[in-house]
């Protein structure tokens, strides 16, 4: 594991001489244990002194019978005794039973006490002492079973002790006092020695555990400090308790200002009831929530405007026991930066609506062109069909002479209808051309107000003409004007009530020609202007509009004034009239470009009604 | 006595085309090219039959067809819908309007006197 690695070398320099010893060790270790360092260590530290112990007690009884001679059976089952904790460590190896392998090595040292005590003076002798050591050589195990077991051997051995010499059960000590005193003193010496090996032993486990814990808390300090998801921990009420420092880049603001509630307030204020809802979902219902809110972050040079982002936060209690117990449990939750996903999202829902909106238009814009089609047909076959049965319908010279001109009428007005469409497709295209000609525009404002003028009788409305006499020639398509001024004359008789008056008025100034055309009729709503000229409108609802007409007149308007090179200016108030201004290069031929993309919008929204005129009379 | 049919038509041509043709099978016409007259029309001459246009000014021939067929006294007069509204799914939303007929514009002429006679019987 990466966590021993980080405190290991120091360890491996200094004990590179047992390196071969401590590797027989660790693969003594059985493997259960192998990925839990802490039990793994205790483990080591059970087999190692065990294994070391026994053999280098082994070890000395050549020179200890070197030293006394003969040994006495006492003593040799003494040293036999003492290879018992190499069967102890063997079977904790092979079992992995630590608890066991403590009881049976408890057991064996207690026995061996028993049996030296026994035949060196009963509870009086130098070896009793060591019945002290069982209960804290099992301290090591960390269990209250195996100390509580342990225990009970001592002071059954201690018991058996003092029994054996109540009843006069002891052999006799064959000891000098000299000896005894030698004795007892190897005896306390030896279980001091022993018992501080003990507690080197567990001061060792005790560090081991603390360095495993720091390197645990480092290792996540470490993952949360490299990580650009943002790791929060939420106390009751959404507080927040912990954050980790990628929310520094992710919100610009410090983790200080994030803590407690500073984070609740970046949350954009309409987000904030789906943010709160999660967590509370989360902490009392002890279930995962995801949620996406917006955050406010904050620029980093702190001039720039502050920005909203787009995060996903996925949060689950803390403690699920916990907060079963308590009803409310802390949140913790992963906040993550999808504002690129939302973006993308956010263009392809963009781009449907566009496409959609563009399709609901075409799709309008061909059904009114249907309507506009047919209702010229209708007359043109009607009355053809009348004709063909003229005997049959009794129809006089008169009649048939009448029907023959309804009929070139009619026509007329239809081919109007198809010619705009091929106008305003040619704009759209770019295929238009106008052909510029120096000429008089007062004439020509005068001639379409002629034309118009028995429209505007009938529909009793006041057509007045402000042009000075003395206008000077313009240069500029003569045909294209003409249809300009029709398109919006018509549309203002159309609009306007009877009673009504349309003004039509003309300037040159600054080198251009101002031609204004304005009416006191219905006018056009603030929501609806912006909508006005484009040549797929869109009426309220088919079956509502009020005015017939292809919608197509203000939009070849337009194209035909920016073609050249002109502005077309709409000011409007519903219910009080519409004031129209042209304003054209004087010649046009000057400062135009070669080719101009007339001003067309092809994505219209809906229009509650069209501004609309064909160039052509309308038979209403 | 002759049948009456109240037009409704904005379109001067159209409603002078089904004037002539009423008038040439014997029916008597009574016209109008505004839907709020139209009600006047219907209330004053009691027709016995409807043409109506969809397309009018002011009100839409559906909106005048909604008030007929709400008028007790005049909602038993049927309605012809006779407009150039052709698209698919016009005929049903028309229908479903309150009009008894759906003719498109441009009408056959055979057509349309079967329809007005289906209504009224010779003239």
């Amino acid at each position: 594991m990466g966590s021993a690695a980080a405190f290991a070398p120091r360890a491996t320099g200094q004990l590179s001489v047992f390196k071969p010893v401590r590797e027989y060790i660790d693969s003594l270790v059985h493997p259960s244990v192998q990925q839990d360092p802490l039990a793994a260590a205790r483990h080591r530290a059970f087999i190692a002194p065990r294994l070391l112990g026994s053999l280098i007690a082994l070890a000395t009884f050549p020179a200890y019978i070197a030293v006394r001679g003969v040994p006495s059976v006492l003593e040799v089952v003494v040293f036999g005794w003492l290879l018992v904790p190499i069967f102890v460590a063997y079977f904790l190896s092979r079992t992995g039973h630590y608890e066991g392998a403590h009881v049976l090595s408890s057991l064996s040292l207690t026995g061996l006490v028993t049996a030296v005590a026994w035949n060196t003076g009963g509870i009086a002798s130098f070896a009793a002492i060591w019945l002290v050591v069982v209960p804290l050589e099992a301290a090591l195990s960390a269990s209250r079973r195996v100390v509580a077991l342990a225990s009970t051997f001592a002071l059954l051995a201690a018991g058996f002790l003092v029994t054996l010499q109540f009843v006069g059960m002891l052999p006799d000590a064959a000891a000098t006092a000299n000896e005894q005193g030698a004795l007892a003193a190897l005896g306390i010496v030896s279980a001091s020695l022993y018992a501080t090996g003990l507690a080197l032993g567990a001061e060792s486990l005790a560090r081991t555990s603390f360095w495993l814990l720091y390197a645990e808390v480092d290792r996540y300090r470490l993952l949360a400090r490299n990580m650009t998801d943002v790791i929060s921990r939420h106390g009751p009420h959404g507080a927040v308790l912990f954050v980790s420092p990628a929310a520094e880049p992710l919100l610009g603001a410090r983790i200080g200002d994030l803590l407690g509630h500073g984070f609740f307030d970046r949350v954009h204020v309409a987000d904030r009831p789906a943010y709160l809802t999660a967590l509370a979902d989360a902490a009392s219902r002890g279930e995962t929530r995801s949620v996406e809110f917006r955050m406010r972050r904050d620029a980093k040079d702190g001039k720039s405007a502050t920005q909203f982002i787009w995060v996903e936060m996925r949060c689950r209690p803390l403690d699920q026991t916990a907060g079963q117990a308590t009803g409310e449990s802390e949140v913790v939750a992963v906040i993550r930066d999808v504002t690129a996903r939302k973006e993308q999202e956010q263009a392809l829902d963009d781009a449907r609506s566009e496409s959609d909106r563009a399709n609901a238009a075409k799709s309008h814009f061909l059904a009114t062109m249907s309507h506009e089609l047919r209702t010229p047909l209708n007359a043109i076959i009607g009355f053809s069909e009348m004709l063909t049965n003229d005997e049959q319908m009794r129809l006089d010279a008169q009649r048939r002479r009448d029907y023959a001109k309804l009929i070139n009428d009619s026509g007329h007005h239809l081919l109007s209808v198809v010619n705009g469409i091929l106008d305003m497709s040619k704009m759209e295209t770019g295929d238009f051309e106008i052909m510029p000609e120096p000429f008089a525009p007062a004439q020509v404002i005068g001639n379409c107000c002629d034309l118009l003028a028995l429209r505007a009788r009938e529909a009793g409305l006041d057509l007045e003409l402000r042009v000075p006499v003395d206008m000077p020639n313009i240069t500029a398509d003569k045909r294209a004007l003409k249809q300009v001024l029709l398109n919006l004359l018509s549309n203002a008789i159309k609009f306007t009530d009877r009673g009504g008056r349309v003004i039509v008025s003309a300037t040159i100034e600054m080198g251009r020609m101002v031609l204004v055309v304005e009416d006191n009729g219905i006018g056009i709503s603030d929501s609806d202007l912006p909508q006005i000229g484009n040549p797929f409108f869109q009426a309220r609802s088919a079956y509502d509009r009020r005015h017939d007409g292809t919608g197509l007149g203000l939009s070849i308007v337009k194209g035909l004034v920016a073609l050249h090179g002109g502005d077309v200016e709409i000011k409007s108030v519903l219910g009080k009239g519409t004031r129209i201004t042209i304003s054209l290069p004087a010649d046009c031929e000057q400062g135009r470009p070669a080719r101009i993309a007339p001003d067309i919008q092809p994505a219209p929204r809906p229009v509650a009604h069209q501004q609309t005129a064909t160039p052509v009379r309308k038979s209403a | 006595m002759p049948k009456t049919v109240l037009i409704v038509e904005d379109n001067e041509l159209n409603m002078k085309l089904f004037h002539d043709l009423l008038e040439a099978h014997g029916y008597q016409t009574v016209g109008t090219r505004n839907g709020i007259e139209a009600m006047d029309l219907a209330r004053r001459h009691r027709p016995d039959l409807i043409l109506m246009d969809i397309q009018l000014p002011e009100v839409s021939g559906l909106e005048v067809t909604k008030w007929l067929k709400d008028d007790s006294e005049l909602k038993s007069i049927p309605v012809i819908a006779v407009t150039a509204f052709a698209m698919k799914g016009d005929e049903e939303r028309i229908r479903e309007g309150g009009c008894e007929a759906y003719l498109s514009k441009p009408i056959s002429v055979g057509k349309f006197i079967e329809t007005v006679r289906h209504f009224l019987g010779n003239a």
